[in-house]
Formats: structure tokens, C-alpha cells, sequence
């Protein structure tokens, strides 16, 4: 799927930036908070759900529920073409095939494409289709931990620039090309409405 | 897929997501005026309502990081977060809801 000169050129940006890990205690530290399951996710779903009550009138609300909408079906089509390319490739671990500075767990599952990088870029470009600068501040974080899985030595760059493209394309076509769940969202933000707003 | 946490991380996260939330809906609704989600009466100023937010939000965060020391573990498979994180945020625009409903918003 690549050539080796890629692949090598891969690894070494990789070795750029993972060869600073476990030198520098307050770094570490700093990155393992940023490349945990938990944080990061949390900060960029709060953007978005905080995203749903952004204007002063139910019409000017409107567009930017629907943004949080269609982040979340883009999120759920991001993760269906990461587990479909996972069935076709295989790509092992940083910690798999070298020797690494790891400041983080071991996962299992193929390296590319980065998981989280299509999750948090799904979210973060759909909602940024719609609202510069909340998707600004979410792109922001989704590219910090992007960043955060290549220093702790769980993924290669081209690990996360695919992920992110997958999330990016995913969001695209759910915000531009899916006019038939306009419905739906407008269902679900009338009944948002009525039963917190109102 | 499915790669559920110790019922412990579970909950904290819970608690995080819940706390976490209601903070973000304080300062959403101070800034936007939304009446029936607000804690605070603010008689027209916004900073009681955005300072209550940031601290719940701070407070949460901190509170997770200090008290779950599990969190560099394998972390919850994505049906399970998005499960927890949807759960704690409804709840919190309940809660956020009915309060301000008693307070007579």
C-alpha cells in the first residue's frame, strides 16, 4: 500500500518527535493527560454539546444544532471506514516493529488509520462546516491529540493524517451530500426545544 | 468493540461528564440568556453564571484526573464513552432544567 521510502520517511518524523519522550517529566506528564481515552474526548464533546444552545433565538440556534447533529452521524461514518480499512490492512504499532519511547498503554488494533484522529477530526470539521470558531477551538484539540499519540509512540504521522482524513471526508459528506436527514435533525431539535428551552 | 472499564473509571467518568456539562450549560446560558437552564440569577450580569461554569468545569477535570489514576489504562470502547458521555449530559440538562423550574425561571 506504500512504498518503503514512505514508509521509512514515516518513521523517521516519528523518531523526530517521539525520541524527546521520557527526558523531560513535566512533558510527559503533560502528554500522557493529552493522549488519554478520556480527557481530550471529553473537552472536544463538551465543544460540541455546548455548541447546541450558541444563539439567542430558536432560529438562531437552528444551524448550529444542526452542526452537533450531523457531528455526531459524521462521527459514526468515521468509525465505520476505520473499521472497513481496518479489514483490508493491517499496519502494526510504532512499539511493535522499534524500539520506542512509550508513555502510553499498548493497543491492539492496526495503527493505520489513528481511530481517534478520524473521531475527533469527524466531529471537529462538521461542526467547523457550520461554525468557524467553535470547529476552530475543536480542530485545535483534535490536532493536539493527534499530536499527543505520536509523541507517547502509539502512532506513526501518516497514522494520523489518515485519520484525519477519514474524519474530514466522513464529515463533508454527512454536512454537504446527506440533505436526507434534514428531517430527522429538525425533529430532533424541535423536541430539543420543547423539552429544555422553552 | 466492546472493551467495558471497571465499573469505578465508569462512574467517575459519570460524575465527570455530568459536573463537566453542567458548567458548560451554565455558561451557555448566562451568555445567551436562557432562563429555564440557568442556576444563578445573575439581575443582568454575567460573570456570577460564567465563574460558577468555569469552576464545575475546572473542579470536574480535576477531580477525574486526581481520583482515577486508571485513566493511562485501556480506556472504554467508543459505544461505551459515547454511551456514558450521552447519558450524563441529558442528565445534566435535567437537572440543570428542574432547578431552574423550582427557582421560578
Amino acid at each position: 500500500m506504500q512504498s518503503s521510502c514512505q514508509l521509512d520517511m514515516d518513521y523517521r518524523l516519528f523518531q523526530f518527535i517521539n525520541r524527546h519522550a521520557g527526558h523531560t517529566p513535566l512533558l510527559d506528564a503533560v502528554a500522557r493527560l493529552l493522549v488519554s481515552d478520556y480527557l481530550l474526548t471529553t473537552a472536544i464533546g463538551f465543544l460540541a454539546a455546548g455548541l447546541w444552545f450558541v444563539g439567542q433565538t430558536p432560529a438562531e440556534r437552528a444551524p448550529n444544532q444542526r452542526a452537533v447533529l450531523q457531528g455526531g452521524v459524521s462521527l459514526l461514518l468515521a468509525n465505520a471506514l476505520v473499521k472497513l480499512v481496518n479489514l483490508l490492512y493491517f499496519r502494526p504499532r510504532p512499539f511493535a516493529s522499534h524500539e520506542v519511547n512509550l508513555l502510553f498503554y499498548r493497543p491492539s488494533d492496526s495503527s493505520l488509520p489513528s481511530n481517534p484522529a478520524a473521531v475527533g477530526f469527524s466531529l471537529a470539521v462538521a461542526v467547523w462546516l457550520t461554525h468557524r470558531k467553535v470547529g476552530g477551538g475543536m480542530l485545535f484539540l483534535a490536532t493536539l491529540w493527534s499530536a499527543a499519540r505520536i509523541y507517547c509512540g502509539v502512532h506513526y504521522p501518516l497514522d494520523v493524517v489518515a485519520g484525519a482524513a477519514i474524519g474530514a471526508f466522513a464529515a463533508y459528506l454527512i454536512v454537504r451530500q446527506t440533505p436526507v436527514l434534514n428531517r430527522v435533525y429538525d425533529w430532533l431539535i424541535g423536541l430539543g426545544e420543547r423539552l429544555f428551552l422553552t | 468493540m466492546l472493551n467495558f472499564v471497571e465499573p469505578r473509571v465508569a462512574v467517575h467518568y459519570f460524575v465527570l461528564v455530568l459536573i463537566g456539562f453542567t458548567g458548560v450549560v451554565q455558561i451557555a446560558a448566562v451568555r445567551y440568556q436562557l432562563k429555564s437552564l440557568l442556576l444563578v440569577s445573575s439581575q443582568g450580569q454575567q460573570w456570577p453564571g460564567t465563574l460558577l461554569g468555569l469552576s464545575m468545569i475546572t473542579l470536574a477535570f480535576t477531580w477525574f484526573i486526581i481520583a482515577t489514576p486508571e485513566m493511562l489504562l485501556p480506556g472504554p470502547a467508543g459505544f461505551e464513552i459515547g454511551l456514558l458521555f450521552s447519558t450524563a449530559t441529558v442528565l445534566a440538562l435535567c437537572i440543570c432544567r428542574l432547578t431552574a423550574a423550582l427557582l421560578g425561571r
